[in-house]
């Protein structure tokens, strides 16, 4: 799966669209800015980096830096002001990102228009969920009835669903109890251990066992480490 | 009787302390040899000593051991070259880094400084050139001491100068036979690198008026005598990258100060700090004795001053730029530091 999405500002002149390189997620240069009662608020400025096939990359920040922003804005849920992001493979939606679900529909009913929309195989991807997120019979009853802990079970289970070449992943481990923070575990890191993945995570044991490179942001700012142990000294303290 | 002698740590020091030694068994026989920084030390080996008469000498005594003999107003002697004399000595002598042998220099010269400037101190300067019996008749007349012909010839031959010098030789001339690591005046910095020796005397020229017994009223601290907070921790040279995590970027000079009032002026400027940053400057003289909290712009040239008391002047004066988050990107450069007494100390000082 190929994508494109441009973005330009439209008080600035529009960027040159970046050639897709197959297998690398490119971000070049996004800026978002959000119009508050006090002026423009500048959340994110100038991000760059890119993701090969297979690369993890962890995101660092405090909160406030703008790493939720950028996970949306990777994930197409919020546009940039300016900037641009080429997808050289297929990229989920943030795992923990529940806004996709229809809250009036059951929870097989998401799943099998999810299966639609991505061109999987429905029954298979209900099979999939229903393994993952055992939900039971719970998955014919409407979304709103779930509790938090059951949505994110179901967004986790639907995200596995879906064979996509980049994963997108926004402290995903505190879904459920012990038990099953293993299993999103093993689904994540052991099973697609050949996969991309954005990973924003505060456990640094995870990003310690996982990525190679990190990305801190510090209030909008981003630089991207290959030094994986100097990034986290620096977030430690930012 | 009491011989009490001062000087820092020099060739020239060493080779006057030496004569004067002679001079002090012979004349006076039976004479202890004591050395100490302190008081404490002074006292225990006043306690302790077997002679009659003592030598004392002090290259860097504590201000308890200054305040002692300025309150004695028992004659004494000093023993001054130029402080980069003093600097490339050390450095030849103790294979020292010369920016140590310069915080050396300032700390020994700086702890003797009210000294230089007391009436009963007799200061013997390398530049005034005496002659052997020139300065064993000036010792003698300090400390009321007859000395005859006779006398001399027999220190002469106790120094083990007789074969090779007069009375009439300059001690320039003993100074430079015998102890291999001095030079000729004001050549002590050769062998350092031309940019190494230009910081030593911009450095060290701010110790004029103490070598002049006059009130030290501004000294400038130059870059190159802080120190990098990161690995090796080598001297500061150009521009400081914020990169990393938090921690002390910069500190230094651990330079001395007469007692008193100060104020320090640290001009600082900073770049490509886009993400933003907070610097904690503080001030360090035992204990932290002043700081600065302040966040820090995305770039601009800035200076900030400190007002500071200097109580011990054998403690070195540290001045740390801590920077209080771990910081993605941004620039640095420390442009200058500069150190002013306050008007209150210049009074204070006038009317002691």
């Amino acid at each position: 799966m190929t994508d494109v999405l441009v973005r330009p500002d439209h008080a600035l002149p529009a960027p040159l669209v970046p050639p897709i390189t197959d297998g690398v997620i490119r971000l070049d240069g996004i800026v978002k800015e959000y119009h508050t009662p006090i002026g423009v608020r500048r959340v994110l400025d100038r991000i760059s980096f890119d993701v090969g096939r297979g690369e993890k990359i962890a995101v660092l920040g405090r909160n406030g830096a703008g790493k939720s922003t950028l996970m949306k804005i990777i994930g197409g849920v919020e546009h940039p002001t300016h900037g641009t992001m080429s997808f050289g493979m297929s990229m989920s939606w943030p795992i923990a990102f529940a806004g996709g679900f229809d809250v009036n529909m059951s929870g097989l009913d998401n799943v099998r228009f999810i299966a639609r929309l991505y061109g999987v195989d429905e029954t298979e991807a209900v099979a999939r969920v229903d393994d993952f997120a055992e939900l039971g019979r719970l998955l014919s009853l409407p979304v709103k009835t779930y509790s938090t802990g059951m949505r994110s079970r179901l967004m986790f289970g639907l995200s596995l669903a879906v064979d996509f070449d980049c994963f997108l992943v926004d402290e995903m481990i505190s879904v459920g109890d012990q038990r099953f923070q293993r299993k999103c575990h093993d689904e994540m890191f052991v099973k697609r251990a050949h996969c991309a993945m954005i990973l924003v995570s505060h456990d640094m044991h995870i990003i310690r066992n996982y990525c190679k490179k990190a990305l801190v942001l510090k209030n909008g700012r981003g630089r991207v480490f290959e030094d994986l142990e100097l990034a986290l000294r620096i977030y430690e303290t930012i | 009787m009491l011989i009490t002698t001062f000087g820092p740590p020099s060739g020239f020091t060493q080779c006057c302390v030496f004569l004067m030694r002679q001079l002090t068994d012979e004349m006076l026989s039976e004479v202890d040899y004591m050395v100490a920084g302190e008081l404490a030390q002074l006292k225990e080996a006043w306690a302790n000593r077997r002679q009659p008469h003592v030598f004392f000498f002090a290259d860097c005594p504590e201000r308890a051991l200054v305040e002692v003999f300025m309150k004695l107003q028992a004659p004494s002697v000093a023993f001054l070259e130029s402080p980069n004399d003093i600097t490339g000595y050390v450095v030849r002598e103790r294979g020292m880094a010369w920016t140590w042998a310069v915080r050396l220099t300032h700390q020994c010269l700086i702890a003797i400084g009210d000294l230089i400037a007391s009436d009963n101190l007799l200061v013997l300067r390398r530049e005034y050139e005496l002659t052997l019996g020139e300065f064993f008749r000036a010792i003698a007349l300090q400390f009321q001491m007859d000395i005859s012909d006779h006398q001399l010839a027999a220190i002469m031959r106790r120094a083990d100068l007789d074969g090779d010098f007069t009375l009439d030789s300059p001690l320039e001339e003993v100074l430079l036979a015998r102890w291999p690591h001095a030079r000729p005046s004001e050549r002590a910095l050769e062998g350092l690198s031309r940019p190494d020796a230009d910081v030593i005397r911009a450095v060290n020229a701010g110790l004029k008026p103490i070598m002049a017994g006059r009130r030290l009223e501004q000294i400038d601290w130059p870059q190159e005598m802080f120190i990098a907070g990161d690995p090796p921790n080598d001297i500061l040279l150009g521009t400081i990258e914020m990169l990393g995590p938090a921690r002390c970027i910069c500190y230094g000079p651990y330079l001395n100060l007469p007692m008193g009032s100060w104020t320090v002026s640290l001009e600082i400027e900073v770049r490509e700090n886009f993400s933003g940053n907070h610097f904690d400057i503080d001030i360090f003289h035992g204990e932290v004795i002043a700081l600065e909290h302040f966040a820090v712009p995305v770039q601009g040239r800035f200076q900030l001053s400190a007002h500071f008391d200097v109580r011990d002047p054998r403690e070195p004066i540290q001045l740390r730029i801590i920077m209080r988050e771990g910081a993605i990107e941004g620039l640095l450069d420390v442009r200058s530091a500069v150190v002013l007494a306050d008007e209150e100390t210049s009074v204070r000082r006038a009317s002691e």
